[in-house]
């Protein structure tokens, strides 16, 4: 089913001394259930795309629109805490919230009382495979992997139908890498996401059922 | 709830830089305190002084030499040595017309009138030493008053006291080393008191001898302090010939008959402009009991009111707005009423005017007395400015009638009758402009209750207290930036954090604030409290070491007994002050905390978490 779709969305802005087009017309559709990579050189404008989708900015052309509805005309801080959230390559975690309080947070500002949103937020975190020890420690106790575990339970947390990952896997070794794919293909292809990882990284595009590259600011299907 | 929470819960996980953040506030909070409520403190203590205190001056010729006078004792058949001061010409008060200074109430120099009623009450008790008579009487045989002799009375002129069944007495030309010879056979007119007898020091009574009260003299003198010329005897005793009551001399033994009473039934008037110019009223030591004080209305509009002594008043059964007759018969410029009309009219001066008649009165009016007013035990013993004690004052405005040819003795001001008001923290001002005049031979005393030294200290507080604000304030600036800085604007990331998993842009304000205003309250709250306790405690430290002499602050003049007063400051505004301070740093922290808030918001979620491009 297509959640996200974008139309002629192009993005541009001003540095001190140029106008920088980041994203030129870009038409694309996403759906939930699948997990699509979106490749390019770095500068291509992926993580602008990415920002784009996540409503942390709007397009200065073109529309986004989320199960039909134009994004520009919905309230985009609910549409991140109700629909879509986002998996950092630096996991953006609450330095000084452990790792059970970062995940409780999202559904406490839904409104879920703490002691179900604790239930979840422990299950979630057993669901990322993050032993129990683990969920009353701070970030920087944990290692690259189990905070990027945290981030991604998180993200599961608010219960939306999007989950945008920005190099999920980048400050992360491969056996961690594989891990954390796995945990993106199991969103997708069992919880019912619409996975969108932004990489670098060839063998995690390659497990992706769709591969976009972004050039340039325009984005071309390179697997279906 | 969720984001206080969380917000709180963040905070709660860096204590030290809490704890930090907290006591540097308070810190900063206690000195703004301390300074803004010591600063407001010492400006409302400051006016209150304006009120409470008031300089004045007090002038005073300075004698040109003293004169060391020989007093004839007959007792002791010796000379006993006084010393007198004398002034030469009297220095007038235009002097003190100085262009630039600026009075408040003088400069002036206060006569006190003599006013006369037989149906005074002025005396505790009789006794013989003041018993005042003329008399005619004569030796039983011829002598030398050099010692007592027994004269022969013949006549009684004027006596208070019934010595009318008096066949004789003794008399003692008591101070003349050498009196002239009484013949018997021969009347002589005599104006006598009644003296100590021979041998009392030594427990030996001999006679009780009577002796010269005063003569028949004429001390009168102009508005300028001239003289008048006159052609009086200027003797205590004279031979009574036929006719000699025909005669000016014998006119003037008259006149002075007829007056002679004033020393029973006079008392001492003194026209005042502003009460706080008697020293008495200024020090304290002179207070009104029943009624009130003078009113400005008093002044200006001349009411004929008057404030009588508690002696007088109850000697004379005179109660508030009751009616007191004044028929004012002669001024004097000479000594202070106390000296001169002290317990009985016993004046230094002649009784006649200049034509060897009595004065007539130049105002009678009857006035409505409107305070009684008491001194301090012991108050007229030990100063020059005592008020006499039967002395009525009234405003200056209120007499109608010109003294200018009933002034019966005239002398050089002195610091009791002449005095002058000006604004407080001026003495120094004064003085300089008093030296550039260059005149001589006058001194001026200068009076402000501590005044000077009281808003010197009050001053110093005040400039320290500014310091202290200003150092609070900075300090509060600077903490509240630098922390502000750690808690908002480094916290950027959590902000975009935040933004990314759907807080609102208002939830996050709340998140990033509520920690940072909840320290911010708690420190500037605790440093208020401290403040104000700490104001509370310099303010009675003050009060504690607050004991300033009420009399002499910069004069030169020293004087005995406990002069010192405590100066109760006023210490109720800190809590006001203080709480405003407080309330003050918790805006200057929601203003700064608030502004670098939006400033983080301002900043792109994407931007803060990731770059824009890779």
């Amino acid at each position: 089913m297509e959640i996200l779709k974008a139309e002629q969305v192009s993005y541009s802005y001003r540095t001190k001394y140029q106008t920088i087009q980041a994203v030129r017309g870009v038409t694309c559709s996403f759906e939930t259930g699948k997990l699509y990579a979106i490749i390019g050189e770095s500068g291509s404008g992926k993580s602008t795309f990415l920002s784009l989708m996540a409503g942390l900015d709007l397009p200065t052309e073109g529309k986004i629109y989320v199960e039909g509805e134009d994004l520009a005309k919905k309230n985009r801080d609910y549409y991140r805490r109700d629909t879509a959230s986002v998996v950092y390559q630096a996991f953006h975690l609450f330095p000084l919230l452990t790792a059970r309080e970062n995940v409780m947070y999202p559904m406490e500002l839904k409104g879920i009382s703490r002691r179900q949103a604790a239930k979840r937020a422990d299950e979630l975190l057993k669901d990322v495979g993050l032993p129990e020890k683990i969920r009353r420690q701070f970030p920087q106790m944990m290692s690259g992997g189990e905070q990027q575990r945290v981030s991604i339970a998180r993200a599961l947390a608010s219960g939306g139908k999007i989950l945008l990952a920005d190099e999920p896997t980048g400050n992360l070794d491969s056996a961690n890498e594989q891990n954390i794919v796995e945990l993106l293909r199991e969103a997708a292809h069992k919880k019912g996401y619409a996975v969108i990882v932004i990489t670098h990284n060839p063998k995690v595009a390659e497990q992706a059922d769709a591969i976009y590259r972004m050039q340039d600011g325009k984005l071309t299907i390179e697997r279906g | 709830m969720t984001v206080i929470r969380n917000s709180m819960r963040q905070l709660r996980r860096t204590p030290l830089r809490a704890c930090l953040f907290i006591l540097l506030l308070m810190f900063a909070s206690l000195l703004v305190s301390l300074g803004g409520s010591l600063s407001l403190l010492t400006d409302s203590n400051i006016q209150r002084l304006e009120k409470v205190f008031m300089t004045i001056g007090t002038v005073e010729q300075t004698p040109s030499a003293v004169v060391r006078r020989r007093i004839w004792d007959a007792e002791i058949k010796d000379y006993k040595f006084r010393d007198r001061k004398e002034y030469g010409k009297s220095i007038p008060l235009s002097v003190l017309n100085i262009e630039g200074a600026e009075y408040l109430s003088g400069p002036e120099r206060r006569p006190y009138f003599l006013s006369y009623d037989p149906s005074y009450e002025i005396a505790q008790e009789a006794t013989g030493f003041t018993c005042i008579t003329i008399l005619e009487a004569e030796p039983y045989e011829d002598c030398v008053p050099s010692g007592p002799v027994k004269m022969k009375i013949n006549r009684i002129l004027y006596s208070y006291y019934p010595i009318y069944n008096m066949i004789d007495f003794y008399f003692c030309d008591h101070n003349n080393p050498e009196p002239e010879m009484l013949y018997a056979g021969e009347s002589y007119v005599m104006y006598l008191m009644g003296g100590l007898p021979h041998g009392w020091r030594r427990g030996e009574l001999e006679h009780y001898e009577w002796v010269p009260a005063g003569t028949v003299s004429s001390s009168q003198a102009d508005l300028t302090g001239e003289t008048v010329p006159n052609t009086l005897s200027n003797l205590y005793y004279e031979e009574v010939t036929d006719g000699f009551y025909e005669t000016e001399h014998g006119k003037a033994w008259l006149e002075l008959v007829k007056i002679v009473d004033w020393h029973y039934h006079s008392v001492p008037v003194t026209p005042v402009t502003d009460l706080n110019l008697l020293m008495s009223f200024y020090n304290g030591d002179a207070y009104v009991i029943e009624g009130r004080e003078f009113e400005q209305a008093d002044y200006e509009e001349g009411r004929k009111v008057c404030m009588v002594s508690r002696y007088f008043a109850r000697n004379n059964d005179l109660k508030i707005g009751g009616r007191l007759p004044l028929s004012m018969v002669l001024a004097s410029y000479q000594s202070s009423s106390a000296v001169d009309v002290d317990y009985m009219f016993s004046p230094d001066y002649g009784l006649l005017n200049a034509e060897g008649k009595a004065y007539e009165p130049f105002e009678e009016e009857a006035y409505t007395i409107i305070g009684i007013y008491d001194c301090s035990p012991g108050s007229s013993e030990t100063s020059d400015y005592a008020l006499g004690e039967n002395e009525v004052l009234i405003p200056a405005g209120a007499v109608e009638g010109s003294y200018e040819q009933n002034i019966a003795a005239y002398g050089p001001v002195k610091a009791s009758n002449t005095s002058f008001r000006i604004p407080n923290g001026t003495i120094e001002k004064y003085q300089e402009l008093w030296e550039e005049q260059g005149v001589e031979g006058l001194e001026i005393q200068f009076y402000d209750k501590g005044y000077t030294q009281l808003k010197e200290n009050i001053n110093s507080i005040r400039r320290i207290s500014i310091v202290l604000l200003l150092a609070g304030m900075v300090m509060a600036v600077l903490v509240l930036v630098f922390f502000c800085h750690l808690f908002i604007t480094k916290q950027g990331k959590r902000t975009a954090i935040e933004r990314s998993i759907g807080m609102s842009k208002r939830q996050c304000i709340v998140s990033l604030l509520t920690g940072i205003l909840l320290l911010a309250a708690a420190g500037s709250l605790a440093g208020s409290a401290a403040g104000c306790r700490l104001t509370g405690e310099v303010v009675s430290r003050m009060e504690a070491g607050g004991h300033y002499d009420t009399r002499y602050s910069n004069g030169i003049m020293s004087v005995e007994g406990n002069h010192e007063e405590t100066i109760v400051l006023d210490a109720s505004a800190d809590k006001v002050v203080t709480a405003a301070s407080g309330g003050g740093l918790f805006i200057m922290a929601f203003l700064i905390s608030f502004g670098m808030t939006i400033g983080n918001l301002k900043k792109e979620p994407l931007k803060l978490l990731e770059r824009r491009e890779e």
